[in-house]
């Protein structure tokens, strides 16, 4: 392009303008923020802490055990000690911090105004640090779970673990992974519908494809984890029996659904940092990546590969050699991408040239750490040698090469690097200092700690006897720990002197960087949406920054007077439309509180509490929604976002970013009913007597049931003509009353089936697992029906007249897919037997 | 100076610990069956190789930071990545997976295995033989005879643990409602330490056990040893008074709980409470007022109401079992 879409000078109070409309809330009225930069900071800042907090954990367990027979800690406390540690780095700091990250950076990277839907990365965020605090708080009431990160049953159940530990971890970890799949379908419509024109996937930062990528996995692996903290909860709080082994459950269920998500986890925390990796070496070498393509390929096959290896974490259970073989192939097969990436940033230091800044320091530390994290990992994926290194401190060592190396390293060579984006930069001095420390004292932690595995020490163990002749190392690896925290601290310190972010902008583009999220300065990031024509386009067009500034590109003014971003298309990126973005508000926050409320009271078992939250929590959402999905402001149905190209101003349907989020949720919901029908079927090839034949309702049950959904079904049809059309309102509100009866009277049938027929959920594992079937179902009628009452209630107040509006095609596409699980369900629970028998 | 000679220290001590570490009773790294000699070795090839490769990436890095132009040149595009990240990988990668699939066949008994049923239990190990037809119960303390396969059947009675004999042979782990099989060749005489691997809750790093192998001729003839003990004598009496029958079994006798560990050969054992001490008279003797000091949560209740003297008796009684 030559031809700038908008002339100089712009109109006077242009500008003014848009600063006005992305105002952000200040003072304490800073909680009701919604605007990426903000949520994107508390959400990081908050991560952070509890890194520290971990981290403090992880200090004090090495302090147990830097000596023999110590009683610094008593095995209760370091059983609960252990167990928070592992769970708090890995749910509310590793997970948190990454999408805090894509928070901050992927809608500056791509050009977009913000997030689709800001009022959702607000929530998930208040509903993480209220779950997080609560969670973390119950160390100092000695009320922590003690069964370790992984929580396996049976000794997590509730005859060997009887206190309310285990119940927050089930129903706090649960809840928040709830919060990062909310995050998750932001990040993922964010990157696919809003990115500038011209950016089409290929010309995406790495980083963005990281975030994509992790993202898309949280959406399939995160259910897993969902499916079984539901089961083990149930069967804790009700006797359903899904891992009792003498009532027909097994407990290595647990195991399979935990690293069937356990195992991705690890991908889900490091892709972003190498993303981060890729994106600082291409800029500290001063030249575009070598090998993108390759890189990204790498990224794609690394989350596939990601959710075929999770029995390597099960080598030990007795599983057949034969299957091992499959998986352990599969781990190894999962260090060629990993191979291509790291070779990749070698070829780029080696085609640019390198500026030694603190941020390149951590990644070329990362680059080591990294390396040798990954050949103890080849290690441990031969069977035999993991026979021997499995839980014990050779795995340890191994994990946390891949995890610190891997994921915490590139982090702080993240802070370092993009701090100047928005404040003033860190020390590079003090940065050297944390750097060498931390790489010098991590080395002497976790080194030696192979040797320690080898050498007998099993994982977990809160001492062991001076006769083992385990001192000497384990003292050195505690020393080590302390050294690695000086480290931590004067980046702390760096941070105190030096961190004042400041949502006007900061230092700016000090390393000369090529990608977009340099470009802003201000809320609103970028001035004006330049079309972009490279994969590094503040270097192929160095008058770039001038031109956007200048509000020489679209979407320079706010044509609706609203908060806006641009809509472009999911490949190409060709500008589709534009939306309105709401602004600050309470009712997200509320929402956020009650949901929380609800899942922690549920926990120590103050119902009635629990209820009053759940409906806060419902009747903000209600307050929330309401106002959503305006249509096209009057007037203003297409609008010129600058040099004459006019846009739609309102989209629904398929293209529409709400439509999208819809179907990203539902590849959650469908992903979490696919492990539930993985652990009936798993739960069947324990035993043949496993389906308790005499207990099956006769066939009238699942036809008449079957007879409800396709009402339902005729019901959300008809809705959907009469939405098209823009038709009666009354015949509209009937449609929706009817499908939502038709649905929920298959469930009711569903369930009085088997009741009647004597099965019961806490007699067998196979009633439990017929009963969940139902359990899933519900939560997904009951979503409908509200969904249906409130389409049916906006109908009502004329607020979704004239065709085409996104809220009844977005409900419809829901209740389509709840009755696609209700026919699958039934399919399983009544054919499958007779197939099977 | 303070740093070299600090520096010196840590060296010091790495190389002691490693040197006394390596030769442990409970290492990897001192096999003594034939599992453990195979990975072991298996451990050293994967050791060699991991270092060298890390040591190419390192070079790698170096070069391309302040290399020779040349160098840089051929670092600095595809082919080398291509090279570097997938060629040289795959083929190490596939020569190193037939090794371990090779490796991890398991053993091929020569002769027909002795038979040993290892129950995990919150925190201790129910051991259960079968010898020439003849059944016998002890714990936390296994003998195997040197040479002869022997095939461990592994349940579990609460919760999952994992049988560990790192000098023996690599891990197992023991899951409810499942039997899983681990079969070993001891090749030496000597005393082995094992633990359990798989956390199980409250003194889960105070489940350990010993193995020890013997010569079959000494190994068969203790397994022909009678087992049955008296039922008479004040500590006896003492001890059926006491209530410990109720939980422990003492062969021949009117003690026959199954609860806790049976103590008929008590008296031969090394260590009591699962290695969590060793047996002398005074240790017996505070194990049985204050079990649950040594080792919380574990479910020998505290017999604080004997007098001195009567815990000496049984302690003494208990020593006496052979």
């Amino acid at each position: 392009v030559t031809q700038l879409p908008n002339a100089t000078p712009r109109p006077e109070n242009e500008a003014a303008e848009l600063k006005r409309i992305w105002q952000p809330p200040s003072g304490w009225r800073a909680i009701t923020a919604v605007n990426n930069l903000q949520i994107g900071l508390f959400y990081a800042g908050t991560a952070f802490l509890f890194f520290l907090a971990a981290g403090v954990l992880g200090l004090l367990m090495r302090t147990q055990l830097a000596v023999p027979s110590n009683t610094f800690l008593d095995q209760q406390t370091y059983n609960q000690i252990f167990t928070m540690h592992g769970t708090v780095m890995m749910f509310l700091f590793a997970v948190p911090i990454v999408e805090a990250l894509g928070v901050i950076l992927v809608p500056g990277m791509i050009g977009a105004r913000d997030l689709p839907f800001p009022r959702l990365s607000a929530y998930a965020f208040w509903a993480y640090i209220i779950g997080g605090v609560v969670f973390f708080g119950t160390l100092f009431f000695d009320l922590s779970p003690n069964g370790g990160w992984f929580m396996y049953p049976p000794l997590t159940s509730s005859e060997h673990s009887p206190g309310v530990g285990a119940d927050f971890w089930l129903l706090g970890i649960g809840f928040i992974e709830i919060s990062a799949i909310a995050g998750a379908i932001e990040i993922i419509v964010g990157i696919l519908l809003t990115r500038a024109p011209g950016m089409t996937l290929t010309r995406m930062p790495v980083f963005v494809w990281t975030q994509l990528i992790f993202a898309a996995m949280i959406i399939f692996a995160f259910p897993a984890i969902i499916l079984a903290t539901m089961l083990l909860e149930l069967e804790r709080a009700f006797g359903w029996p899904f891992f009792q082994a003498a009532k027909g459950g097994d407990s290595l269920l647990w195991q399979h659904l935990f690293w069937f998500f356990g195992h991705p986890e690890v991908y889900i925390i490091f892709l972003p940092a190498a993303g981060l990796v890729s994106m600082i070496v291409a800029t500290m070498a001063r030249t575009p990546l070598v090998g993108y393509h390759l890189i990204v390929i790498a990224l794609i096959a690394t989350g596939f590969f990601s959710f075929g290896l999770w029995v390597h974490h099960m080598f030990t259970t007795g599983i057949p050699v034969a299957s091992l073989a499959f998986f352990s192939a599969a781990s190894m097969a999962v260090s060629l991408p990993s191979g291509i990436q790291v070779f990749a940033w070698i070829a780029t230091m080696a085609h640019g040239r390198l500026k030694l800044s603190v941020a390149s320091l951590f990644v070329l530390g990362f680059v080591f750490l990294f390396t040798l994290g990954g050949l103890t990992g080849v290690m441990v994926a031969m069977v035999p040698f993991d026979w021997q290194a499995h839980d014990t401190y050779f795995v340890v060592a191994h994990f946390h090469y891949v995890l610190i190396g891997g994921m915490v390293f590139p982090l702080f060579a993240a802070i370092y690097h993009w701090t100047p984006m928005l404040s003033e930069p860190l020390s590079e001095r003090l940065g050297k200092w944390a750097f060498w420390l931390m790489f010098i004292g991590f080395n002497v932690t976790f080194l030696p700690m192979h040797l320690t595995g080898l050498v007998g020490m099993p994982r977990r163990v809160h001492t062991y006897p001076e006769a083992l002749n385990w001192g000497g190392l384990n003292l050195i690896s505690t020393a080590g720990a302390f050294l690695f925290a000086a480290g931590v601290l004067v980046v702390l310190i760096d941070l105190a002197r030096r961190f004042r972010p400041s949502l006007s902008g900061g230092a700016g583009n000090i390393w000369g960087s090529g990608t977009l999220e340099w470009l802003g300065n201000d809320t609103y990031v970028p001035r004006s949406i330049p079309r972009v024509e490279s994969r590094d386009p503040l270097w192929a067009r160095p008058t770039l920054q001038q031109e956007v500034d200048d509000g020489r590109w679209y979407l320079a003014n706010a044509p609706t007077g609203t908060r806006e971003t641009l809509v472009t298309t999911p490949v190409e990126a060709e500008p589709r439309a534009i939306i309105s973005l709401p602004g600050p508000g309470y009712a997200h926050l509320i929402a956020a509180a009650g949901t929380a409320g609800f899942f922690l009271l549920l926990t120590v078992k103050s119902i009635a509490m629990a209820v009053a939250c759940g409906l806060a929590a419902l009747v903000a959402f209600v307050v929330w929604m309401w106002p959503s999905d305006k249509g096209p402001p009057a007037g203003k149905e297409t609008v010129d976002i600058g040099g004459g190209l006019m846009l739609p101003s309102y989209l629904s349907g398929p293209q529409s970013h709400s439509w999208m989020a819809i179907v990203v949720l539902l590849c959650a919901a469908a992903s979490l009913y696919l492990s539930y029908v993985f652990s009936y079927l798993y739960l069947w090839t324990t035993s043949p007597q496993w389906i308790d034949h005499a207990a099956r309702p006769n066939v009238t049950w699942p036809l008449a049931s079957a007879l409800g959904l396709v009402a339902g079904y005729g019901g959300v049809l008809a809705a959907q003509r009469i939405a098209r059309a823009g038709g009666s309102r009354n015949r509209a509100v009937v449609a929706w009353i009817a499908a939502a009866c038709g649905i929920t009277a298959a469930l009711a049938i569903e369930v009085f089936g088997h009741w009647q027929s004597g099965l019961r959920p806490d007699h067998s594992g196979y009633g439990a697992m017929v009963y969940m079937a139902s359990v899933l179902q519900a939560q997904m009628v009951i979503a409908f029906v509200i969904m249906a009452a409130f389409t049916a209630a906006k109908i009502t107040a004329g607020k979704l007249d004239g065709a085409g509006r996104a809220t009844p095609q977005n409900v419809g596409l829901f209740g389509t897919y709840v009755i696609a699980q209700g026919i699958t369900g039934l399919l399983l629970l009544h054919g499958f037997p007779e197939v099977a028998s | 100076m303070i740093v070299p000679r600090a520096a010196a220290f840590v060296m010091f001590i790495a190389s002691v610990t490693v040197l006394a570490g390596c030769s442990g009773e409970q290492s990897v790294l001192d096999p003594k069956g034939e599992s453990a000699e195979s990975i072991s070795k298996l451990a050293m090839v994967l050791f060699a190789g991991g270092s060298f490769v890390l040591l190419f990436v390192v070079a790698a890095t170096a070069a391309a930071l302040a290399g020779p132009s040349l160098i840089r040149t051929a670092l600095g595009g595809e082919t080398a990545i291509l090279v570097g990240g997938v060629a040289f990988p795959a083929v190490v990668l596939t020569a190193l997976l037939i090794y371990g699939v090779l490796a991890a066949s398991p053993l091929q008994a020569t002769s027909e295995p002795l038979r040993v049923a290892i129950e995990g239990k919150q925190w201790w190990w129910r051991v259960r033989y079968e010898v020439d037809g003849r059944a016998f119960e002890t714990a936390n303390e296994i003998r195997v005879p040197v040479g002869r396969p022997v095939s461990f059947d592994l349940t579990s009675g609460d919760v999952i643990h994992s049988f560990w004999v790192p000098n023996l042979a690599g891990k197992l782990d023991m899951l409810p409602g499942r039997r899983t099989q681990l079969t070993a060749v001891a090749t030496q005489a000597g005393v082995m330490r094992g633990q359990c691997a798989e956390f199980c809750g409250g003194p889960h790093g105070l489940m350990s056990l010993r193995v020890v192998a013997m010569a079959a001729e000494q190994f068969d003839a203790w397994a022909a040893q009678p087992r049955q003990q008296q039922t008479s004598g004040a500590g006896y009496r003492l001890f059926v008074a006491a209530g410990c029958g109720g939980c422990h079994a003492v062969d021949g006798t009117a003690a026959n709980g199954r609860i806790g560990p049976n103590l008929s050969d008590f008296g031969t054992r090394a260590m009591l409470g699962a290695e969590t001490l060793p047996v002398t008279h005074e240790n017996v003797s505070r194990w049985i007022t204050s079990a649950k000091s040594i080792k919380p949560e574990s479910l020998m209740p505290d017999f604080a109401h004997l007098t001195p003297d009567e815990v000496s008796t049984l302690s003494t009684y208990l020593m006496g079992l052979k």
